[in-house]
């Protein structure tokens, strides 16, 4: 429009809104009266504003659908579940906080800074000042010190996590220096210390809440906490209940101090909806019934894809699917390196990450996908699969078992592990090795594995339990590893174990993430000609949300993501 | 004997039954060879923390003794503890069984009111269009499994549609005051009409996905058992004698033919709450079903045990209902 024209249409415009002011309006075509359309205009002002209100109380409140939430919710009872993770760190402020994959990298929480001594022995933290827990108590170094004591002392399925390097018997492991001070003493060095404050088991509870709901180390505290936060943390949220089956609910904690960013959060109330049918959250996700979705499977996502209105985000949980030789019995083939050698080409394991439709990494060692010490050329390494049927019947030709041998292989009923089992029965099929395959429930096959009661071989994942390549690397590679018990693979049977095992005691002697990284390496390669595993792969799940979700710093292997930086558009 | 007495001779012959329940209940879920300490304390629990904790749970004792001390408390009503919950087995029970026994009494009145009035339509019209129709259906019905059902009328009538929605309530919408645990009986009762109303369109779906499977078996039995009344002497004779036809089928048909109705009733109200576990499920009706589906994953003992033992429960007085019906239908039936 030109300038010309446009000051005549202006005027125009002006005059007809002033005679509609003057003599009246139209609302809806009909000519009306000034006080009329008024008190239209106002009616219509309110209907707006309700539903304007409704609207944003709408994006106020977060829908997460989860298969289930575990057994507990109190930081002393639960572990290793990332989407325990997403819910406590949300409740309970730790000391320290880890960003995304960035697993070495540590930022103020409760603690505004700290010192770690030159022996690795001494951690100091001083924590801010003027910090409440929602019952407007003060965060004082007390109140850390009172909660990792009760997390060891109750002795439950976390409290290993800080009694693998703190002496739970000595009062000096934790001291209260001032009310702002506290300083743990560790009995030996351990470089993931610092990640195990930032998991939600460092949660710091406000003593005087739990001594109302039972004390300390009482059975009541942890059943109350277990589906209760109270008032006792000083994150975001407030954990308002847990039903069981149902759903659990956070609201908003009023006396928020905003954390060491200065970030409040978006949501008023974030309810996590306890829905066990895959199908359901699809379903319930594409309706805008929810708006994260836990529980959903491989075909879905890749459904989605193609989706705009559902953003798939992918999540490495450091999780991870193997097969161990059990080498207990004195006459057990796997005591065979060449036997193992033979197995470990057999086994091409492209075919098994088909079973989750590619979504996760192939694993050459157990360091996956992302950590230090993480190895992609292992996968062709000398005793990986690719192309190596031939130099696995090579093998087997020359170990005391030419002619093959039969073996059992023990896998969970229900799991994936189960469609696993006909995979590697088929592969070493090839080689001579004859599987028989023995399904149990996961209670009883979880048993038998942990107890070494099984003969040849297993299929299970492992996933972590903080995010540090010691809690991957020791549990295959030294000689009481958790899992390595499970074989029974000791240094009898081949020394290299003896090596692998003095590397990771290395890698626990320095705080360097790349030297850690290397130590792990190294072992790896020696794992991989020597031990007695097959690493399959890391899964990734896809952590689908809808397209009005935002905000959240790249997904943590442990955390998802940080609530109180999540947002929800307005939807008109 | 009198109804009083049969009555109470029933329950009382109930409570070796429902012993009997647990100890073959108890004995199976312990001998299952699975440790519920490694489950609740994870890969790095020590020897010493697994042996606290199973002395904790009581777990190291001999069989016979823990199912004694576990009858002791039964009696008291004290069903145990629950391993993960930790709650007292009974608590968790009353939480989860409402749920189960609103979703159970509304699909057996859809399926009582429907497969007996088709099954009626299918006798007295036998062979006909609508006879063929309901027989096709319900053979559907009985043949299809309640899962596959149950998603692909969520697929069509909640995904396709938004007709439904899965759950108990709607998003929005706050339960009723607590009374019995059913929400539609509780927010009728406290007079709270938008839950009401919301509960209500909610239970419509699984009820009849639920009831249907139910219901079909239901329509067979009637139509069988009124095609052979009908066919009975005492029905020529009201004929004969110039009743109206309606009163020939429902007071003199209908009586005799629905014994084996009730019976079968009766035996599907179990049938009903194990199927409940399913449509639970798919529903998203957090009700007894999930919950004991969960704690058995979990090799909760004392949860499995209790639980099996209030549907036990459930299932002997359902049957003694049954019974009791019985002479009320036919007043022939004598109690003894």
């Amino acid at each position: 429009m030109s300038t010309t024209l446009k000051l005549p249409v202006a005027l125009i415009i002006i005059i007809a809104v002033g005679i509609a002011g003057i003599g009246g309006g139209y609302y809806y075509g009909l000519s009306v009266g000034g006080a009329e359309a008024t008190k239209l205009i106002e009616t219509e002002r309110t209907q707006w504003q309700s539903e304007l209100d409704k609207k944003i109380e709408e994006a106020k409140t977060l829908w997460v659908g989860v298969t289930g939430l575990g057994i507990s919710l109190d930081p002393a009872y639960c572990w290793a579940s990332d989407l325990q993770q997403f819910l406590l760190t949300g409740v309970y402020d730790t000391l320290i906080r880890t960003r995304g994959y960035d697993v070495g990298t540590f930022y103020p929480c409760l603690a505004e800074s700290w010192e770690i001594s030159d022996d690795g022995l001494s951690y100091t933290f001083h924590l801010y000042k003027g910090v409440k827990f929602a019952s407007g108590n003060e965060v004082t170094a007390d109140a850390v010190a009172y909660t990792y004591w009760r997390i060891m002392k109750l002795n439950l399925g976390p409290a290993w996590l800080f009694t693998q390097c703190i002496d739970v018997n000595n009062t000096d492991s934790i001291k209260v220096l001032d009310r702002y001070t506290v300083q743990i003493n560790l009995a030996e060095r351990f470089p993931p210390f610092m990640t195990i404050l930032a998991c939600m088991n460092g949660g710091v509870m406000d003593p005087a809440e739990v001594e109302k709901h039972g004390g300390q180390l009482s059975e009541e505290s942890v059943e109350y906490f277990s589906e209760h936060s109270a008032l006792a943390g000083s994150g975001p949220y407030i954990l308002d209940h847990w039903t069981r089956e149902v759903e659990a609910v956070l609201i908003r904690n009023p006396n928020y101090w905003g954390g060491s960013d200065g970030v409040v959060p978006w949501f008023d109330k974030i309810v996590f909806q306890e829905i066990k049918e895959p199908a359901d959250q699809k379903m319930m996700l594409e309706r805008g019934d929810l708006d994260i979705a836990y529980g959903t499977t491989p075909d879905m996502w890749v459904e989605w894809q193609q989706n705009k209105k559902v953003d798939l985000n992918p999540l490495d949980p450091a999780r991870y699917y193997y097969m161990g030789m059990n080498c207990k019995d004195l006459d057990s083939p796997f005591r065979d390196l060449k036997v193992r050698q033979a197995v470990k080409c057999a086994i091409d394991r492209e075919v098994f990450l088909e079973l989750d439709l590619g979504f996760g990494h192939l694993q050459g060692g157990p360091v996956v996908y992302g950590y230090p010490g993480d190895d992609p050329t292992l996968l062709e390494g000398p005793y990986s699969s690719v192309g190596n049927i031939a130099k696995a019947k090579q093998l087997m030709s020359e170990s005391n078992y030419p002619n093959g041998f039969k073996t059992e292989l023990l896998v969970s009923e229900g799991t994936i592990r189960e469609q696993m089992a006909p995979l590697v029965k088929e592969q070493l099929a090839q080689i001579g090795i004859d599987v028989d395959i023995r399904v149990y429930a996961s209670a009883t096959a979880l048993m038998m594995f942990r107890r070494a009661e099984y003969k040849g071989l297993a299929v299970f994942s492992w996933g972590i339990d903080y995010p540090d390549p010691q809690n991957l690397a020791d549990i295959h590679m030294t000689v009481g590893g958790a899992v390595n018990l499970r074989v029974e693979y000791t240094p009898d049977i081949h020394p290299s174990l003896l090596e692998t095992d003095e590397l990771c005691k290395q890698a626990m002697e320095t705080e360097d993430p790349v030297l850690r990284g290397e130590l792990y390496k190294e072992a790896q390669w020696i794992d991989h000609e020597y031990g007695p595993w097959v690493y399959f792969y890391g899964v990734t799940y896809m952590r689908p949300r809808r397209h009005v979700i935002h905000g959240g710093f790249p997904m943590n292997p442990l955390y998802g993501w940080e609530l109180k930086e999540m947002w929800k558009e307005i939807e008109w | 004997m009198k109804l009083r007495d049969y009555i109470i001779r029933r329950l009382l012959l109930a409570i070796p039954t429902i012993i009997g329940l647990t100890l073959i209940t108890f004995v199976v879920s312990h001998i299952v060879p699975a440790d519920p300490a490694i489950l609740y304390l994870g890969e790095h629990a020590t020897p010493e923390m697994i042996q606290q904790y199973r002395d904790d749970m009581g777990l190291n004792d001999p069989l016979y003794i823990q199912y004694l001390r576990f009858l002791g408390d039964f009696f008291r009503g004290d069903f145990g503890k629950s391993l993960v919950t930790r709650h007292p087995v009974i608590q968790d029970i009353l939480t989860y069984l409402p749920a189960t026994l609103e979703l159970s009494l509304a699909s057996m009145t859809v399926s009582i009111i429907l497969g007996i009035i088709f099954g009626i339509i299918c006798a007295v019209k036998k062979d006909s269009v609508i006879d063929y129709i309901t027989r096709t259906f319900s053979l559907i019905g009985v043949s299809m499994p309640v899962y596959w059902t149950a998603l692909i009328a969520m697929g069509i009538l909640y995904s396709r549609l938004g007709l439904v929605s899965p759950g108990r309530l709607s998003k929005n919408v706050v339960p009723p005051t607590h009374i019995t645990g059913m929400y539609i009986l509780d927010s009728l009762l406290t007079g709270n009409l938008v839950t009401f109303i919301d509960s209500f369109n909610h239970i419509i779906l699984p009820a009849l996905i639920l009831g249907g499977w139910m219901m079909a078996g239901l329509v067979r039995q009637t139509r069988a058992s009124m095609i052979d009344a009908l066919n009975q002497d005492y029905i020529r004779t009201a004929r004969s004698k110039g009743l109206k036809e309606n009163k020939v089928v429902y007071r003199h048909a209908l009586r005799n033919a629905l014994i084996p109705t009730v019976t079968l009733i009766g035996m599907s109200f179990g049938g009903m709450l194990s199927g409940a576990v399913v449509t639970e499920t798919v529903f998203y009706w957090p009700g007894l079903g999930s919950y004991m589906l969960r704690m058995t994953m979990q090799v909760d003992f004392a949860a499995v045990v209790g639980g099996v033992a209030i549907l036990g429960l459930c299932y002997t007085l359902a049957n003694l209902i049954t019974d009791i019906v019985y002479g009320l239908i036919d007043p022939r039936i004598r109690y003894g």
